[in-house]
């Protein structure tokens, strides 16, 4: 799954710029889906770090993992600042998933960022501690705490 | 064969790796979710030639030279629209003016002692609302230091609206400082004339010279 964040430059600017964000659109609109849980948002987060990394383009040496942390950090900074929206997270569209399933996402709802943005690159992009750590600019032992923490809220909540 | 839980028994909890595996799988079935190639809104450098959600929607950009309108008709239009708008910017600063320090003189709230000229007493006695012209000086709206000609000599409100009035008699309203006789408010009698002179009117003064 990591595969497409190895992204660096061969090219003219603005084709590598444009290799990366075909390669890369949908896969971070994911992960910030999942870090969000509102597929609006997602888009626009992603949206808004490619015009970021954009606007830095000739100062980023792999511009794959800046995007991706920048990313990471909008999603970090828009679950703070719009709480309410926790609670309007919206449900898949016209597909009927197993309850387990079900339950586990809106559980999700009940974590922190920080635990649910380090579940999604530990169990979604199965990144190692200290790639999460250096994403989320914390260390590798504040991420096994955290995932820790995530793990045994959910477990406490979940049904058997 | 029966459950060995009770009713309100929520059971063994769910094992570690339980949890993992409904995590992973719940991000697997949520992140399809989204369609690869949902670009609704998309204001991205180009569409992606893989995208299939998009394809049947083809939006007609304008292409050629835009219709500009002629230098005579944009010229009327402008005439147009500011026939219609200057009018109503008038009629706005009209409505605001002296509000916000606007410095154009509102009209007198009190009518102005023309009569003065024949009868001087009586000149000063109406004129003893005198404190209502300087209300609607434009200059102390506007914050001038005129605050010192009303607190300590209140007769120099009472000579004060005399003198913006040019009128043909005025040389006789001269004499009305002396008015301190005609005493017609309590607070008249003690202001000294000398000092009505000097504060009020550098241009009566002016005036009756010339």
């Amino acid at each position: 799954m990591t595969t497409g964040i190895r992204v660096t430059r061969t090219g003219s600017a603005e084709d590598d710029f444009t290799t990366l964000y075909r390669s890369q659109r949908d896969r971070l609109r994911r992960v910030a889906y999942l870090m969000t849980g509102q597929s609006a948002v997602a888009e626009e987060i992603v949206h808004d770090a490619f015009l970021r990394i954009h606007g830095r383009w000739d100062t980023i040496d792999v511009p794959g993992a800046y995007l991706r942390r920048t990313v990471v950090n909008l999603c970090l900074a828009w679950r703070g600042r719009t709480a309410l929206a926790r609670e309007r997270t919206p449900r898949p569209p016209d597909r009927v998933d197993p309850p387990e399933l079900d339950e586990t996402w809106a559980l999700l709802e009940r974590l922190t960022r920080e635990q649910r943005v380090a579940l999604v690159l530990r169990y979604y992009e199965d990144l190692p501690d200290g790639e999460i750590a250096r994403i989320m600019g914390c260390r590798p032992a504040t991420v096994r705490t955290r995932i820790h923490r995530a793990l045994k809220a959910l477990r406490e909540e979940m049904t058997p | 064969m029966s459950d060995p839980r009770g009713p309100g028994d929520p059971g063994p909890p769910v094992r570690p790796e339980e949890v993992e595996r409904r995590l992973r799988s719940t991000f697997a079935l949520r992140a399809e979710d989204l369609a690869p190639g949902d670009r609704t809104g998309d204001p991205g450098p180009g569409l992606d030639p893989g995208s299939t959600a998009s394809a049947g929607t083809v939006v007609a950009l304008p292409t050629g030279p835009r219709h500009l309108p002629s230098p005579r008709r944009r010229l009327a239009l402008v005439a147009a629209v500011a026939a219609v708008v200057l009018p109503l910017a008038v009629a706005a600063v009209a409505l605001a003016g002296g509000d916000d320090g606007d410095p154009a003189p509102l009209p007198p709230a009190v009518p102005r002692p023309t009569a003065c000229t024949s009868d001087a007493p009586r000149c000063e006695g109406t004129s003893t609302p005198g404190p209502a012209p300087e209300t609607t000086d434009p200059g102390r709206q506007r914050g001038r230091p005129t605050t010192t000609v009303t607190t300590p000599l209140p007769e120099v409100a009472t000579t004060a609206p005399s003198p913006p009035e040019p009128t043909p008699g005025e040389t006789t309203t001269l004499p009305a400082p002396p008015a301190t006789t005609t005493v017609p408010t309590p607070s008249t009698e003690p202001p000294a004339p000398p000092t009505t002179t000097t504060a009020v009117p550098p241009q009566r003064l002016s005036r009756s010279g010339g």
